[in-house]
């Protein structure tokens, strides 16, 4: 990308998605727009830089419009490939505030009034959740890590003060 | 000098109204493209899943004379599988009997649109698989041809079967608009002879297809690609063994009179299919400036 475009692209706020994403996610979420009226899940891709051999991340959107029957692909990126669901959106349903995305809605709910839509959100929605456990397990003992290390540091400094002081 | 009075103007006789020109102007969506990328199958009969098998493979191992060599784990053959869930896609639409009694638009145009609305639909779908490849190569501005041989090589050194099938390159207009120019602009020797010219004497055909780079692909011209940092997702693919998908074979279309409801006829028109991702390895994700 041209320097002026990508400085442009960069002075924008990334989009906030459901769950925190790393910096370099924030970085490609810089500019970018979710699709409009079209169901969508918003994955964290793994991806691998041939040329540069390097691992990073970037976004990788799956369009569900129209088909709320993807649970099984949502299992592929998820299980087999390491991808991680960071926002999704445009599900129908019958009060959704955008009427073109209420009426797909009404198209899928049977005679059993279940909307299927539902379904794939408790299924995205489960990936999540055990996301931010993840998330929250893994913040509380980087807090735990950070206290040890600050107290490990102010008792070797103690130590140190103790053996230089020349009126002991 | 002001008007003159009395003249017999245009105004004062009865003209016809509402003429049409000869031909109409299609509708300016995007065209369908990618069916010609991926292995297809028929729909499953008695279940809407079908598996797509990887086959595993075996590793052998050197072995002094005399020697015992129990089963383990190079021997162990395991096979795995791409599930593709067949779901339907749909349109309905409804036209009056005034409309089809004055008007000319038939039922019969009314399906075509469906179908042509479904194929851009499934289009959109094989499209957006390239943003979920894992391996990528990003071109530092705009994509390149050098960019293009990255890929290929990045697919070839993956050791996917059958290298001497034509990959497919499917790109945005400005991506294409760019590889062409490089050509032109390159003037290298190769490019002076017109065999080695496909990609620049073809203009885009209804599949997107635009003509061959020699040697490394066939390009394919599309629209709608995901994004992600200001870049397209675009991709090239090994035809046979990247995508997959399962199709029925021609969409369905009933057509229903109705009354009591208001007089129009219904033309409801479906489709089942799925596209899945067969083997990650043999694609590669081009991205370059939006």
């Amino acid at each position: 990308m041209t320097d002026e475009r990508e400085k442009a692209r960069l002075a924008k706020p990334p989009f906030e998605t459901m769950v925190s994403v790393s910096d370099e996610v924030k970085n490609e979420l810089r500019g970018w727009k979710p699709p409009k009226d079209r169901a969508y899940i918003l994955f964290q891709s793994k991806n691998y830089e041939y040329s540069r051999e390097r691992w990073y991340e970037a976004l990788f959107t799956l369009d569900v419009d129209g088909r709320p029957e993807q649970a099984s692909r949502v299992d592929y990126y998820v299980m087999q490939k390491g991808y991680r669901i960071i926002h999704y959106g445009n599900f129908p349903k019958p009060n959704h505030p955008n009427p073109a995305i209420a009426k797909k809605a009404q198209m899928h709910i049977g005679s059993d009034m279940v909307n299927p839509w539902d379904d794939l959100e408790n299924h995205v929605k489960r990936y999540m959740g055990i996301e931010a456990k993840q998330t929250a397990k893994e913040t509380a003992l980087l807090e735990q890590l950070k206290a040890a290390q600050e107290k490990n540091e102010a008792l070797t400094k103690s130590a140190k003060g103790k053996k230089t002081d020349p009126n002991e | 000098m002001g008007a003159v009075a009395n003249i017999t103007e245009l105004s004062n006789s009865t003209t016809l109204g509402n003429l049409l020109s000869a031909i109409a102007s299609p509708a300016l969506v995007k065209t369908a493209t990618g069916m010609e990328s991926l292995y297809r199958e028929n729909l499953p009969v008695g279940t809407n899943v079908k598996k797509f098998r990887k086959n595993g493979s075996l590793t052998a191992a050197a072995l002094v004379e005399a020697t015992a060599l129990a089963p383990d784990a190079n021997g162990e053959l395991t096979d795995s599988s791409v599930t593709a869930t067949a779901a339907k896609i749909a349109v309905v639409s409804g036209l009056s009997v005034e409309e089809q009694t004055f008007g000319n638009i038939t039922l019969d145009r009314v399906a075509a649109e469906q179908g042509a609305a479904m194929g851009r639909f499934i289009s959109n779908d094989i499209l957006g698989m390239a943003a979920g490849l894992a391996t990528t190569q990003t071109a530092t501005s705009v994509l390149t041809i050098d960019d293009v041989m990255v890929a290929q090589l990045a697919i070839y050194a993956a050791n996917v079967p059958n290298p001497e099938v034509m990959l497919h390159a499917h790109l945005g207009a400005k991506a294409v608009y760019n590889l062409r120019k490089e050509i032109i602009q390159n003037g290298a020797t190769a490019f002076t002879n017109p065999n080695m010219l496909a990609i620049l004497n073809g203009l885009p055909a209804n599949n997107g297809y635009m003509g061959d780079i020699p040697g490394i692909c066939k390009v394919y011209q599309g629209s709608g690609f995901a994004t992600t940092g200001g870049d397209d997702q675009q991709m090239l693919i090994h035809p046979m063994w990247c995508l997959a998908g399962i199709f029925g074979t021609a969409p369905v279309t009933w057509y229903k009179d109705k009354g009591a409801e208001g007089f129009y006829s219904e033309v409801a028109s479906y489709y089942f299919y799925d596209v899945v991702e067969w083997n990650d390895l043999a694609g590669v994700m081009l991205r370059s400036d939006t």
